[in-house]
């Protein structure tokens, strides 16, 4: 897993080489889908020199980014708010929400969000059994219902540095990008 | 409705031999695939690539039957068109393959469907494709088009997700607004009524955003969307304010022929087969168990898709790694894995008898701006699984609508 981590990323810093986008419009995190539901990546990007490592991101159920559940479209969305105590009825915690998204085929696809499981309060709540929406515990959790899910645990934890970014910088994270 | 609290939204215990059942799905999968089963009517590979070729018309799909090809209804191997629509598309933006876009009674007279009318012009290559919070999208409608008739008729605006059940009944989600804007949830009201002449009265007593599948008989299959996601729970309707939940964070893989039972995909790693009338669960199968889904794995299922179907004792359903055919006679276990040429699989699959289905499938990328998602060439499918071999109908461009129109109301 550790060799197809360090080939994605070889394969992502390469394309991020490629594409610069939205540096002037503000701080943004940028994902790549990775072609996997659960080996994406996403990094914060703030301008010229100004990035953070890459961090193992999922997104979906499935890849067809034009149905429901499945994983995130490909293009740019505008971050609508961010919340450090979100107290959603599935997602809680740090989380970014983005815009909606109108497929090509006219499909509909919103509720889209930058998150993890954890509690409101930045918790975990792990009893056995099942749905555990607030706790993260194994690699299926970067499953999702097409949102991006960055892991919880350990700690620092991949959303805890996304969300130190965040709040590293002079303004909010305002958009996010996504590749394939 | 009943109100369902976070901590609430626990599935009931479930029993000592269901949980072995769950924990030695992927074990039962391994032996018994190769073992077969005895009664089955024709034993399928447990792997497999299904071979496609092309065909240029509709007619020479086979078997016949009605289909959706870009807002018009043809039947009779493309004999028969009548234009649909009311001048919007046919399409359903609002529930993409979680509903079908098009419904049949079971006398072959009506169609529901839905339709479309879209106000904004995106910028695919924009943050938030050019679109402010607020900003109108367009406008879902649901019709009825009268074969016997040829009327064409709008039922309600603002309006989505026909599901006609097999005694005439329509049920639809009436939103409180007309018209979908940006980042604005939409939520509105599950309506029931007589398809050919209403009235329709309300069953929630509640907004919400609803998605109403299909009809188990006399109940009616409620997707309820929760707030923050795409997921939904998986609710049972018998009448207004009169429901029960079956799963929840659920979608219906598919609904059994006697419209006892949904096999349905839960929290996304799971698989169960629910009673419609008490929620009950009778089999389990986790596709993270050991033998059936190592993750980063191509070659078996991590999650199934809804509106797969059922026939006997199979059903099929697309999935990550391809076409999932489960065996669901004694539990659920995995029967065949059928990887496709296709973009993303062959979506709303339907077993037309033991061997055969009929679905659709996404085939060539066309880009749509620097950026953005591009869209699908996609094309009427039909295949023998025995055979592993398909055939692939005339291509149409993403946004020209083309189904198989079929019903999964029992």
């Amino acid at each position: 897993m550790i060799k197809k981590l360090a080939l994605v990323g070889t394969v992502a810093a390469f394309a991020a080489s490629l594409v610069s986008v939205g540096s002037a419009n503000g701080a943004l995190f940028e994902y790549y889908r990775n072609g996997t539901l659960i080996y994406g990546q996403i990094r914060g990007n703030c301008g010229y020199q100004c990035v953070t490592s890459w961090h193992r991101a999922g997104s979906g159920s499935g890849t067809d980014a034009c149905r429901h559940d499945n994983w995130i479209p490909l293009g740019g969305y505008t971050v609508r708010f961010h919340s450090d105590g979100y107290t959603g009825s599935l997602i809680q915690g740090r989380v970014w929400r983005l815009s909606d998204y109108l497929c090509s085929n006219g499909v509909w696809r919103t509720e889209l969000f930058v998150h993890s499981q954890e509690t409101y309060w930045q918790g975990q709540q792990c009893p056995s059994g099942y749905p555990a929406d607030f706790c993260w515990d194994t690699d299926s959790d970067y499953y999702s219902a097409g949102c991006i899910k960055v892991a919880r645990m350990p700690v620092p934890s991949d959303l805890g540095r996304l969300d130190a970014f965040e709040h590293s910088l002079n303004g909010p994270v305002t958009q996010v990008w996504v590749y394939g | 409705m009943r109100h369902l609290a976070r901590g609430k939204r626990w599935r009931r215990p479930i029993g000592g031999a269901l949980a072995v059942a769950v924990a030695a799905g992927g074990i039962v999968w391994a032996m018994s695939a190769d073992a077969g089963p005895s009664r089955e009517p024709a034993a399928f590979a447990r792997h497999g690539v299904l071979r496609v070729a092309h065909v240029r018309t509709l007619a020479a799909l086979e078997p016949p039957r009605p289909s959706l090809v870009d807002g018009e209804l043809v039947e009779g191997q493309g004999k028969r068109r009548a234009r649909i629509g009311g001048g919007d598309e046919v399409i359903a933006a609002l529930t993409g393959s979680l509903v079908p876009v098009a419904v049949q009674s079971t006398d072959h007279a009506l169609f529901a469907y839905s339709s479309w009318h879209q106000i904004a012009q995106i910028k695919p290559d924009e943050p938030g494709q050019g679109l402010q919070v607020g900003d109108p999208i367009g406008v879902p409608s649901v019709r009825l088009y009268d074969e016997t008739t040829g009327k064409d008729k709008l039922v309600a605006t603002g309006a989505y997700s026909p599901a006609l059940s097999q005694s005439g009944l329509l049920a639809f989600v009436k939103a409180d607004d007309n018209v979908v804007k940006e980042d604005v949830d939409y939520v509105g009201q599950v309506r029931v009524g007589a398809a050919k002449n209403g009235p329709f009265s309300q069953w929630t007593t509640d907004a919400a955003r609803y998605f109403t599948y299909a009809w188990a008989g006399s109940s009616l299959l409620v997707y309820r969307s929760l707030p923050d996601s795409e997921a939904t729970d998986l609710y049972a309707f018998t009448g207004r304010g009169e429901s029960h939940l079956l799963a929840a964070d659920a979608t219906v893989v598919a609904l059994s022929p006697d419209g006892t039972r949904v096999l349905a995909t839960v929290g996304r790693r799971m698989i169960e087969i629910i009673r419609v009338s008490d929620g009950a669960v009778e089999s389990a199968l986790a596709l993270d168990g050991p033998g059936v889904a190592e993750p980063g794995s191509g070659s078996t299922p991590h999650a199934l898709m809804y509106s797969g179907s059922w026939f006997g004792d199979r059903v099929v359903a697309n999935s990550d790694a391809g076409l999932v055919v489960l065996n669901v006679r004694n539990g659920i276990r995995i029967e065949s894995l059928f990887a496709t040429p296709f973009a993303h699989g062959i979506d709303e699959p339907t077993l037309t008898d033991d061997t055969h289905i009929v679905g659709w499938a996404d085939l060539d990328a066309v880009p749509i701006g620097k950026f953005a998602e591009p869209a699908y060439n996609h094309a009427l499918v039909t295949c023998d699984l025995a055979e592993q071999a398909c055939v692939v109908g005339p291509s149409q461009p993403a946004r020209r609508w083309t189904r198989w129109i079929t019903n999964p109301s029992r």
